[in-house]
């Protein structure tokens, strides 16, 4: 059995950031392996563990420094990785759900995996819909929001994390497209063998070209107009210096605000 | 323009997003002039459409096949009424079933998906607002489709009011069974939680801020307004501001909630309080709340805590009901009167509290506090107070107490919400606190020499 596991890195946020055009200015940004496609990786290579035969390859579409995260994935048991990039994925603006699930969908094709699993979604767009769209674009069954699985003869035995406490029991037909949540499972810390292992294991890196597209595949209806920080509720004004100017300050304020004259 | 948006139910009931669904799409609807359809599918359609028939709603189709949701049952039904309605827009709700089906439905009708929507508007095309980097940042998108399909997040929007005028008719969606290759088997519940807390309407949580149990009297004054119970609660977990506008967690405790001293319904509120601390402490609970209650002034400092919080993955909260709040708030009021304004006093850690000739001072103030609190017809014994003050002090050895941590920065102190207040209901009460007047008098008068009273 083959395991496709679809693995992100995303970006997270300084609490103290600025803005730069579209996005997040570089220097805010730390970059890790997507929390949720860490529950997913785990949930494979566990199946793995506990089955016969069973490859562990993992798919990310993203630029080389991306490999230090992918490497994670291979300390922590995965068997290789398949990295998609090139200079027109690059150049493209949002990759929208329906562009990332086409680009899976090529690499699908050419590993033909028995089952594929990806995190709920990405801390940092969040978008949530690349797993189902992927499944619905290769006929497969698929289910998300999956924090419980168990395989049986041809059916994934899933429990999917509904709001407020309550977990749905569905079966699935296999081959399925699975969006797993936090929670399903522990994930491990690599080994330092696993770490040393990783560096030896097998990083595949695609162009367009190679896994058969076209670069009007990204070609998105899609595009990000605006990006900003949500006006807050309150704001609080820190006045510094010497009693003298900052009382002038503080004076200033409240005869402008109307409550002394 | 014409809108269709599809609704959501469990188990029987139409959840609230359904409606907020209708608030939003007649929004988009209204805009343009155009019409508002709904769809509803499985399940008692009829009752289901009854709820939705609210004002702006134009159409409602009812699709009766099967009692649950299925995605395979969602995703033709929603695919059928999709070509039939010929929205411009198709809202869905971004709940875990919406995220189960939606992304299918766009992929067959191969229209541009949005997930997640905090805002929506259309002006030439589809401007969709939402959230990225965990809510740090908001985005707009513009669609450029003739269509698109967009889910909609949770309690963004008010729920749709009034009567409506739509018409009812059920929808032949001609399911295909060969294509349902799963099956919703049952549900399960988890850890018992009924309470759905991202479904409750409010949710208030009082703090330190109301400084005095006299101050109170608003927070009845908001329930009763609100028709909504009072609870008392406490906590455990160490916290420290770190710097403006950040709190730290530095040590993970308890969280207890049960009825407030004074309830005219103990047990209805210790039913709600289990309902509450059940849904609460579940697995990734990333909602905290709870309503502190003060016995004799607030006694709620955050010196309890315990180890180090340093888990990327915040545990779920530990959340226990607690029949006797008003014995509970009294036994951390004891630990706060004998641990801060000693250690404040002495400048040391409370590890000091241990064994040095200042414990039994700290030990005194404690059964004090457990005398008045006796004298106000509260169970606690001396020598409980004083069992749980040495557990405190023993498991926070390394912790500076939060009136340590104001004297060294200068700051006005807790004091009269801790010994104050106990000296106070001794008082009234005429029980006789001699350890406990005497720190209250030397913070007090810290503070005056520092300008701070």
């Amino acid at each position: 059995m083959k395991i496709l596991v679809t693995v992100k890195e995303v970006a997270a946020v300084d609490d103290e950031f600025e803005i730069d055009g579209l996005g997040i200015d570089e220097r805010y940004l730390t970059y890790d392996l997507n929390e949720w496609d860490e529950y997913a990786v785990e949930e494979a290579v566990q199946l793995a563990e506990s089955g016969e035969d069973v490859e562990v390859v993992t798919v990310t579409v993203g630029p080389e420094d991306a490999e230090d995260t992918i490497r994670q994935a291979l300390a922590k048991g995965a068997d290789r990785a398949v990295r998609v990039w090139d200079d027109a994925i690059s150049g493209a603006g949002l990759l929208d759900p329906g562009t990332k699930a086409r680009l899976l969908e090529a690499v699908v094709a050419e590993e033909e995996p028995d089952l594929i699993l990806s995190g709920v979604q990405a801390g940092d767009d969040a978008f949530g819909a690349t797993g189902v769209t992927l499944a619905s674009r290769l006929g497969w069954e698929w289910a998300a929001v999956v924090n419980d699985l168990e395989l049986d003869d041809g059916v994934a035995n899933v429990h999917r994390e509904l709001e407020g406490g309550v977990e749905e029991i569905t079966e699935v037909d296999l081959p399925a497209v699975l969006t797993i949540q936090t929670g399903i499972n522990d994930p491990r810390y690599a080994s330092l063998r696993g770490i040393r292992q990783a560096q030896q294991k097998e990083l595949t890196v695609q162009s367009l070209a190679d896994i058969g597209l076209d670069v009007d595949v990204l070609d998105s209806p899609i595009e990000q107009t605006d990006l900003y920080e949500p006006e807050s509720e309150g704001e609080a004004t820190i006045y510094e210096g010497s009693a003298d100017e900052t009382a002038a300050d503080l004076a200033e304020l409240l005869r402008e605000k109307g409550v002394a004259q | 323009m014409t809108v269709l948006v599809v609704a959501e139910h469990r188990r029987g009931e139409l959840r609230d997003v359904s409606l907020e669904l209708l608030s939003a799409g007649h929004q988009l609807a209204d805009a343009t002039g155009g019409d508002l359809h709904v769809g509803v599918i499985s399940g008692d359609v009829e009752g289901y459409a009854d709820r939705l028939n609210r004002e702006g709603v134009d159409a409602i189709h009812t699709v009766a096949h099967g009692e649950e949701f299925n995605h395979d049952v969602y995703t033709q039904a929603v695919e059928r009424l999709f070509d039939a309605v010929e929205p411009t827009v198709l809202l869905v709700p971004n709940s875990v079933n919406g995220l189960d089906y939606a992304p299918a439905v766009a992929e067959r009708l191969d229209v541009p998906l949005v997930t997640d929507a905090v805002d929506l508007a259309y002006d030439d095309g589809l401007t969709v607002t939402r959230e990225m980097y965990g809510s740090k940042v908001e985005t707009t998108l513009d669609v450029d489709a003739p269509q698109a399909a967009v889910t909609v997040r949770p309690a963004e929007w008010p729920k749709a009011e009034g009567s409506g005028d739509a018409s009812v008719e059920a929808f032949d969606a001609a399911i295909d069974e060969s294509t349902v290759r799963s099956n919703v088997t049952g549900y399960q519940e988890v850890g018992g939680g009924d309470i759905d807390i991202t479904d409750a309407d409010v949710l208030v949580s009082v703090g330190r801020g109301i400084e005095e149990e006299d101050n109170l009297e608003i927070i009845h004054e908001l329930a009763e307004a609100l028709d909504a119970p009072v609870l008392a609660g406490t906590a455990t977990y160490g916290a420290d501001q770190s710097s403006p506008g950040t709190v730290t967690c530095t040590g993970i405790g308890q969280v207890a909630i049960g009825p407030r001293p004074g309830s005219e319904t103990p047990e209805a509120d210790l039913a709600l309080a289990e309902e509450l601390a059940a849904a609460l402490s579940k697995g990734d609970a990333d909602t905290a709340g709870g309503a502190d209650g003060v016995p004799g002034g607030d006694a709620d400092a955050a010196d309890g805590g315990e180890g180090d919080a340093k888990d990327d993955d915040p545990p779920g909260l530990d959340v226990v009901a607690e029949p006797a709040m008003p014995e509970r708030l009294w036994r951390k009021l004891a630990v706060n009167v004998g641990i801060n304004p000693t250690t404040a006093l002495a400048r040391t850690e409370n590890g000091a509290l241990a064994a040095n000739e200042i414990a039994e001072t700290a030990r005194t103030a404690a059964r004090e506090t457990a005398r008045v609190a006796q004298a106000t017809g509260v169970d606690l014994e001396e020598r409980d107070a004083v069992a749980e003050l040495d557990d405190v002090v023993d498991g926070t050895a390394e912790n500076r107490s939060s009136m340590l941590q104001d004297v060294e920065t200068g700051r006005h102190t807790e004091i009269d919400q801790l010994a104050g207040a106990v000296v106070d209901r001794a008082d009234e009460h005429g029980v006789a606190v001699p350890v406990t007047r005497t720190l209250t008098g030397l913070v007090r008068e810290w503070e005056r020499a520092n300008y701070l009273r």
